[in-house]
């Protein structure tokens, strides 16, 4: 697996797609009103909106993912950074913080490269 | 040795500090102290804490708690010690809020008071939340809060002999000009897994 995360509007995808020469049609974007991720595709992008999604379900998206660990194996995982600010006022944004958090830790324990993202140039943190 | 870890929310901060102070302790002869600042306000604190009690349980840490005067522990500890700090943030926000009103105070000087209490051990590593990328209209009390909590980042980061930086349970060293070999408290951390795993989210 190779993760990529950074904050919003970093240059994330134009990273991924430069780099590891990724195309619209090899990737999935997740959204918050979809709780399945199609693994046929190389990458993965937005998987903060996954977890949402599934926050917003009343599920666990730590189990899920864990469960789901080894279909992400020989993903490229594109996620936003949420989790260098304020906390939040409201619980559900904590908790989606947290997951996130959570989650980028699990995905890159696992992973082979990690890159953080930060105004376009991507820096390799593992 | 005076270590200090940033890092956002659930970045392994907590987790990468208690490697580094046990490793440090394990090389030195003195007590290991887990100082803990945070003022629980609800059950989402108690929760926190339950956390870090149970990610600490079996590690030998004798926890103090001293939320806003670090200096009342200032007489326990003695040059052997290691002591670990979590978290500047609620010792920040405990001085800065004490009582209900903000608090003018001078927070170069506490971070002052800060560095030269931790100083007297052999080893500190004080641990620290990155919360300055921040998209919302936040309110003029957090703004400041942000702005003394940057400043005392700074004046510990300047004092300190290291300064690491926890992304995702990557470790990313900001400063090290001694060269401080940290391979074995890296290896160390990256060989723990249960804090990985909630039962709740």
């Amino acid at each position: 697996m190779i993760l990529i995360f950074g904050g919003a509007y970093q240059g994330k995808y134009e990273f991924v797609k430069s780099k590891f020469n990724i195309r619209d049609c090899d990737t999935y974007f997740c959204s918050e009103d979809k709780s399945s991720i199609d693994f046929s595709k190389k990458a993965i992008i937005n998987l903060e909106l996954f977890i949402k999604n599934i926050l917003k379900q009343g599920q666990k998206p730590i189990e899920i993912i864990n469960k789901n660990l080894f279909k992400f194996s020989d993903k490229i995982v594109i996620c936003e950074d949420v989790c260098c600010g304020i906390v939040p006022i409201s619980y559900e944004d904590r908790l989606f913080r947290e997951a996130v958090g959570k989650i980028l830790q699990i995905l890159s324990r696992s992973s082979d490269e990690v890159y953080r993202v930060f105004c376009g140039i991507g820096e390799r943190l593992k | 040795m005076l270590i200090f870890v940033l890092g956002g929310v659930k970045s392994g901060k907590s987790m990468f500090s208690q490697s580094a102070a046990k490793i440090l302790h394990n090389n030195s002869k003195g007590k290991l102290y887990y100082l803990a600042t945070m003022q629980p306000n609800d059950k989402e604190d108690m929760l926190r804490i339950k956390r870090h009690l149970n990610d600490r349980k079996g590690w030998g840490f004798i926890t103090l708690e001293e939320s806003v005067n670090i200096d009342n522990i200032s007489d326990i500890i003695t040059a052997d010690d290691t002591i670990l700090l979590d978290s500047v943030t609620s010792y920040v926000q405990n001085n800065m809020f004490y009582e209900g009103a903000i608090q003018s105070l001078s927070f170069d000087k506490l971070a002052g008071v800060m560095v030269s209490v931790l100083r007297k051990a052999a080893n500190a590593v004080v641990v620290s939340d990155y919360i300055f990328s921040e998209a919302s209209n936040i309110g003029e009390g957090t703004v400041l809060y942000c702005q003394n909590l940057g400043l005392v980042h700074r004046i510990i980061a300047s004092e300190a002999d290291i300064v690491a930086e926890c992304a995702c349970s990557n470790v990313k060293l900001w400063k090290n000009e001694k060269n401080f070999s940290i391979r074995e408290i890296i290896s160390f951390y990256n060989s723990l897994t249960s804090h990985l795993y909630y039962n709740d989210i």
